[in-house]
């Protein structure tokens, strides 16, 4: 890594979870689950994460869905889930969280609120608020899955994540798999 | 005229030389400028009790011309006419041959008798030079200011880095003491297995092998693996997306059991493949808290 990291640097996560659940259908993983909790804290390392958010559309029926249960749990372990609503079929919910993720890293950095983003996403969209809080002088790092990885956004980057040989893909046994864990536990 | 008067004087002016010379003369001495008679013919001099002495033509008086001034040794005639015959001439050549003591002396009485008059030309003087020296010595301290701020910036920038180090230091220490119980066998040796950090780990921000050792793990079966290092009764496992790297952390809550040193990890098959009795490189990582074993 070229630039020099201090325990002290404030990183703020953007969490694009349509992104990273695509990137990674490819690979069939079957028994395995996301842990989103040991994702954060390996890509933050030992400097604080003063913020987690991560972005997705909500269920359209929200009572019970495992789309719900999922971000609740997300929730729990200290994610703040922004979770934008659905609006029929022929709606691009996509633009909508993308726009939504843009807004928080621009209004985050203009408050002055991280001196790191890391954006958890190999989506092309986002490079245009990347450059912008760059400018701002604040440091940018993406993360992303290999083949799902835009170029420019990682050129633009001032440091690269690769997720391909991070471990966070948790072995769930069949018996454990509708077990509602509270991650926070996986990770202490 | 009291003949001790002037050569004190003279003395007191010129130092005590004069008076071994005076006093081989035998006669009385005066310093006197001659000013312009006001009734014509030879130039005249006024001694300090108000006598006037006119140049002494028997000896050498002829040498005295108007505004010079000399010694003279004065005689008089008949107590009423006082003759000056000049001894010495009182000149920038007189003054320029004046030696270090006797100039010191001549500036001092010159201070004395005139000091109203000589100071404003002395303190002017002085405060040209105090200032020249002083802007010199602000100058100097100046710069020695502007050492002193990049001395202290170096010195800034080193301890910050040096707190940084140490708070790193730290955490790492806090890691390690904190995974110790849990570290079983494999702790002991600085050094893992093949001598670099696996793939995955080595991209986490800060993350360091300080106490790192290799162990050694055997897969028995599709979906076990085992190893004298296992010394838990619960791991939680994670894998990379690319396969690659299994992360075993030892946890009371975790979802992987270990019974008799052999972690049942179903699904394992479906990231490799089980040949024959295999060894797979493994690596105990403080920093984590766990064992990597490459697949």
């Amino acid at each position: 890594m070229l630039l020099s990291q201090s325990s002290e640097d404030r990183v703020m996560l953007f969490l694009d979870l349509a992104n990273i659940s695509r990137s990674l259908e490819t690979k069939s993983f079957v028994g395995f689950r996301v842990d989103y909790f040991r994702l954060a804290k390996h890509l933050a390392g030992p400097r604080r994460l003063v913020g987690a958010f991560a972005f997705d559309t909500a269920p359209a029926d929200s009572y019970g869905n495992p789309k719900q249960r999922f971000h609740d749990h997300l929730r729990y372990t200290g994610f703040r889930v922004i979770a934008r609503p659905t609006r029929g079929e022929e709606y691009d919910h996509r633009r909508e969280v993308d726009t939504s993720i843009a807004t928080e890293i621009l209004a985050a950095g203009y408050r002055d609120l991280y001196d790191v983003a890391l954006v958890v996403s190999g989506d092309r969209a986002f490079l245009p608020v990347l450059e912008h809080v760059n400018r701002l002088g604040k440091r940018v790092e993406v993360a992303g899955v290999g083949g799902h990885f835009a170029a420019d956004l990682r050129k633009a980057a001032d440091h690269v994540h690769y997720l391909d040989a991070i471990p966070f893909l948790e072995l769930v046994p069949p018996e454990h798999a509708d077990e509602a864990e509270d991650p926070m536990e996986v990770a202490a | 005229m009291n003949a001790e008067g002037p050569l004190d004087a003279l003395e007191e002016r010129l130092g005590p030389e004069i008076r071994d010379t005076v006093q081989e003369w035998g006669e009385e001495l005066t310093v006197l400028t001659f000013r312009p008679n006001k009734r014509g013919g030879d130039p005249v001099a006024v001694t300090p009790e108000g006598k006037a002495v006119f140049p002494d033509k028997y000896r050498g008086g002829d040498n005295i011309k108007e505004d010079e001034t000399w010694v003279c040794s004065v005689s008089s005639k008949g107590g009423t006419t006082f003759f000056g015959a000049p001894l010495v001439k009182l000149d920038s050549a007189f003054f320029f041959d004046l030696l270090g003591p006797q100039v010191s002396r001549i500036v001092q009485v010159a201070l004395e008798d005139h000091r109203d008059a000589i100071e404003p030309y002395i303190k002017s003087a002085l405060d040209k030079q105090s200032d020249a020296m002083l802007k010199k010595r602000m100058d100097l301290l100046e710069s020695e200011r502007e050492d002193l701020a990049a001395q202290y910036e170096d010195l800034e920038r080193r301890y910050e880095e040096a707190r940084q180090k140490i708070k790193q230091a730290e955490i790492e220490v806090r890691a390690l003491k904190e995974n110790a119980p849990r570290n079983g066998g494999a702790n002991a040796t600085p050094t893992n297995g093949n001598g670099e950090a696996p793939e995955g780990f080595a991209q986490i921000p800060g993350s360091h092998y300080l106490s790192s050792g290799a162990i050694q793990v055997r897969r028995l079966r599709e979906d076990e693996l085992e190893s004298d290092s296992f010394t838990a009764d619960r791991y939680f496992g994670h894998v990379s997306p690319d396969r690659r790297v299994l992360f075993l952390k030892p946890h009371p809550n975790g979802n992987l059991p270990c019974v008799h040193h052999r972690i049942h990890i179903p699904g394992l098959n479906t990231l490799r493949p089980f040949g024959d009795d295999e060894e797979l490189p493994g690596t105990y990582v403080s920093k984590h808290g766990g064992y990597i074993v490459d697949l």
